[in-house]
């Protein structure tokens, strides 16, 4: 008793320790991350200087994405004559096409998924570039509709490199002062390929000579060469210089500690987790509706430039070299003043990132129109203008927010938010296009534009939030890490700050919840005060929208709820918890089969259980729902005789039984408690609980109201009103 | 051993090519002489073309659709049409021309209808016409295919 007592305080001092060091260092660790409070920016060249960067990086990414967008503005202009070539309809091309859309939809989260674990994105890029520039060259070669899917498919599935590896690799290789300008260079390039493209087919076709296929063949070579142009490309790692730099902020020096397999998140784990910041899941709707603007765009300003104002390829593929040129001039004039925007205030550059946009597309609008051509033009130039500055800043927006290595997940998912919202517009827009015409579907396609910039801007409001979030997770895991190393006591389970929500309802506010190593506490509280969804949290079942879940000190916030069952968490839920259509020894190898045990141990487990439950052995061929509500509680309980968890989580034991039979399953839960596994006692029944712990957490709406032994809380009458401690009495001792 | 087979069959798609005459350079044996690029006409529209070194054959005049298949004949028009299939006859010119694809030996004919662009709105719909060459079997030789665009004025059905 007086063991737990003292390990319970050196537990509480370590986690006093953490929160101290978290809120002392986070602003040192804003800074480090960039945001500084102030527009002050040093030039482009000092930085180089002082960080010894290379430009080499972003020459080489620019090679890499000029090129991957060879093969599909090859498409693009072709189309018509690759159909009278080998005799088939633009329809079925277009349906190819629309095929490697969706392969460049899906490709970015393989991508992800192959760099989570090592830093490989540069080889990554390289392999996929070389497999991109093979494939451009074989179009050359293509005869059938067979071989057009199969190389247009392939070409999808290796660009996702780009859309989920160049950013974050871009982010990685430079210092935060720095990365505005830095995918500002970046996207130079990229607008670079749209001038650039029109320009190598036009040579290839025009002044050469060649048929399309003489062109793919010229592309991929051209693609080749600049491939091997970025064979130098090398991995920086992961948050070299943003999460490391946080890091060593609580220990300058110390190496850390290889992350422990079993609490490393997986792929999906990631994904659910990026998409709990509230700031990524504000930019992914934008990029929805954004995207209904977006990629149709392309195809239809082609349409409008041809119906409207009668061009033709050539002057066409002119027009798009000079929005390419005014998206360049953007990105030039804003490099800078984005990274000032964004040392100052990061929330202030997302909003002016959305006006921009907005302001954008209804130049888009006026384009459409502008009955007279050079003002077609000049606002159209104005459009690409402030488009320009899409790229960098939502980068950096989306980003920044998001540790490292789950930089790749995030921008897999933009891409595929992007190409949903495609999807569905490129259906709107047809049927837009079918009833008024080309030039009311340029008006048309500015609304959703104005709404996804507006939509993209209004997530400026959680970025400061999120960012101080991403600090304070990087911040607890150096500092816990550090006592760790210094041969401090840790609590077996630790949640600190937990909020969670249902939907748009917020059920948990700033909830800390800690349990010792054997020790037995009971979480006490109302109806609906939130302690089974603390429970879910814990178990994995339910994931919270800020806060930590930290069992033995590692991190399992985000960890799913089957891989926490072999941590040795195991919850026994409220109501019955048990499966109704199987009999009792069903049930109970079904809990054995959750972390895979062998035939022979669970029919020991079983047995062990049925002389532990006598009464479950009368009916151990009966099915489930036919036992009476103590025998079904038996039944749930005998999850613990066979998982035998480090902690088990018991939801709502004693509702709706008799007295004696919650008697019989209380010795029960005090025998497991007893073999050292440290048990959470769910009780709406203060007696109850009481009797049996000595540490109580007391809740009420959603925030914890006490956390101290159970006879202090016997003494807060403001905490334990007269109808809560009623009903009850006869089951003392 | 599936996934070998499945490699194999791919390779053999994409390099089914090789043995065939494909193009590299454009085939500049064709000039245009009417219509005028991207001219906007009326019907009936006159369309004229002349060629240099032509091989033995005729000519394939296809409005608004893609050519057949290289070393296809113009019956694969009617791929897919089973009233067609089923009468020997068919397809014959009226089918074809029905269908805005024409067979002549001569380097010019007169189009006497264009079908509007339904899909679009738009009062001025841009055309195409491609020609390719046929073999005295009547199939297509080659890959060479020659396209011209025009305008024409929507006319309400």
């Amino acid at each position: 008793m007086s063991d737990l007592r003292a390990r319970r305080s050196d537990d509480d001092a370590a986690i006093d320790d953490v929160v101290e060091t978290r809120e002392r260092l986070r602003s040192t660790a804003r800074e480090a991350l960039g945001v500084i409070g102030d527009t002050r920016t040093r030039s482009w060249r000092e930085v180089r200087r002082t960080h010894e960067l290379s430009l080499y990086p972003i020459v080489a990414l620019g090679l890499l994405v000029i090129a991957d967008g060879f093969q599909s503005y090859g498409f693009t202009v072709l189309t018509p004559e690759i159909s009278s070539a080998l005799g088939i309809g633009v329809g079925s091309i277009a349906a190819a096409r629309a095929l490697q859309t969706f392969a460049i939809g899906v490709a970015p989260l393989p991508m992800a998924a192959l760099s989570q674990g090592k830093a490989r994105r540069a080889l990554l890029c390289i392999v996929t570039g070389l497999a991109w520039s093979l494939i451009t060259l074989f179009t050359g070669f293509v005869t059938s509709m067979l071989a057009l899917l199969a190389v247009l498919f392939l070409d999808g599935l290796s660009t996702g490199s780009v859309t989920a590896l160049h950013f974050p690799l871009i982010l990685d290789g430079h210092p935060p002062e720095a990365r505005v300008r830095a995918l500002a260079g970046y996207a130079t390039f990229q607008n670079a390929g749209q001038i650039l493209s029109p320009l190598l087919v036009g040579l290839l076709g025009g002044l050469l000579g060649f048929t399309w296929r003489g062109v793919f063949l010229g592309l991929g070579v051209t693609s080749t060469l600049m491939t091997l142009g970025a064979i130098g490309l090398r991995d920086p790692g992961f948050g070299r210089w943003d999460t490391d730099q946080v890091r060593a902020t609580v220990h300058a020096g110390e190496n850390d500690e290889l992350a422990d397999a079993e609490v490393t998140l997986g792929f999906w784990e990631i994904v659910r987790r990026v998409m709990l910041i509230p700031t990524t899941r504000r930019m992914l709707a934008g990029a929805v509706v954004f995207g209904v603007l977006l990629i149709p765009a392309q195809t239809f300003v082609s349409f409008f430039l041809e119906q409207r104002w009668n061009l033709g390829p050539g002057a066409r593929g002119v027009f798009f070299a000079y929005l390419g040129a005014t998206t360049v001039a953007g990105l030039v004039a804003y490099g800078r003043k984005g990274e000032q925007q964004f040392r100052a205030d990061p929330a202030r550059m997302v909003r002016v990132v959305g006006v921009l946009l907005a302001t954008g597309m209804v130049f888009v609008a006026l384009g459409g129109l502008s009955p007279w051509f050079p003002g077609m033009v000049v606002c159209f130039g104005i459009y690409g203008a402030l488009v320009g500055t899409l790229g960098p800043a939502l980068g950096i927006a989306l980003l920044s927010v998001i540790p490292s290595r789950m930089r790749p997940h995030a921008q897999a998912l933009f891409s595929i938010a992007l190409a949903v919202g495609g999807v569905v517009g490129a259906v709107l827009f047809s049927g837009v296009d079918t009833r008024y015409g080309i030039a009311g579907t340029m008006v048309s396609i500015a609304v959703p534009g104005v709404i996804g910039a507006l939509v993209i801007g209004s997530a400026g409001r959680w970025i400061g939030a999120d960012l101080d979030r991403m600090i304070d997770e990087i911040l607890e895991e150096e500092e816990v890490g550090r006592l760790r190393r210094a041969g401090r006591t840790l609590p077996m389970l630790a949640c600190r700050s937990i909020d969670f929500s249902y939907g748009q309802l917020q059920v948990l506010f700033d909830v800390d919840f800690t349990v010792d190593d054997g020790e037995m506490v009971a979480l006490l509280g109302v109806n609906g005060a939130g302690k089974s969804t603390l429970l879910k949290v814990i178990s994995g079942i339910g994931l919270p929208t800020r806060g930590s879940v930290r069992f033995r000190g590692k991190d399992i916030t985000y960890l799913d709820a089957e891989r926490r069952v072999r941590l040795g968490i195991t919850q026994v839920p409220g109501g019955r918890a048990v499966f109704g259509p199987m009999t009792v020894v069903e049930n109970l190898r079904s809990f054995g089969y959750t972390i895979g045990s062998d035939r022979k141990s669970l029919e020991r487990a079983v047995d062990t259980c049925l002389e532990t439950f006598p009464r479950l052995a009368e009916r151990r061929n009966s099915l489930a729902a036919t036992l009476s509500g103590g025998e079904q509680q038996m039944l749930g309980l005998s999850k613990a005789l066979i998982l035998r968890p480090q902690i088990l989580l018991i939801d709502e034991l004693s509702l709706g039984l008799a007295p004696v039979i919650v008697g019989q399953l209380l010795e029960m839960v005090r025998a497991i408690n007893s073999d050292g596994t440290a048990v959470v006692l769910v009780e709406q029944s203060v007696n109850i609980a009481l009797n049996l712990v000595h540490h109580a957490y007391f809740m009420e709406r959603g925030a914890m109201r006490f956390d101290g032994a159970s006879e202090e809380l016997l003494g807060r009458s403001d905490l334990l009103r007269a109808v809560f401690l009623t009903g009850t009495g006869d089951l003392g001792g | 051993m599936r996934s070998r087979l499945s490699v194999a069959c791919a390779l053999a798609a994409l390099l089914g090519a090789c043995s065939s005459n494909l193009n590299f350079r454009v085939d500049n044996r064709l000039h245009w002489d009417a219509p005028a690029v991207r001219a906007l006409v009326t019907l009936p529209l006159p369309i004229a073309w002349t060629m240099t070194d032509r091989p033995a054959g005729s000519f394939a005049v296809f409005v608004d659709r893609a050519p057949v298949r290289p070393g296809r004949t113009l019956s694969s028009v009617a791929a897919g049409d089973r009233a067609c299939r089923s009468d020997r006859s068919c397809p014959d010119a009226e089918y074809l021309s029905q269908r805005q694809v024409y067979a002549t030996n001569a380097p010019s004919m007169i189009l006497t209808h264009v079908a509007p662009l339904l899909a679009s709105k738009d009062g001025v719909q841009v055309h195409q016409v491609t020609i390719v060459l046929l073999d005295p079997s009547g199939r297509r030789i080659g890959e060479s295919a020659w396209t011209r665009e025009f305008r024409l004025r929507k006319v309400s059905l």
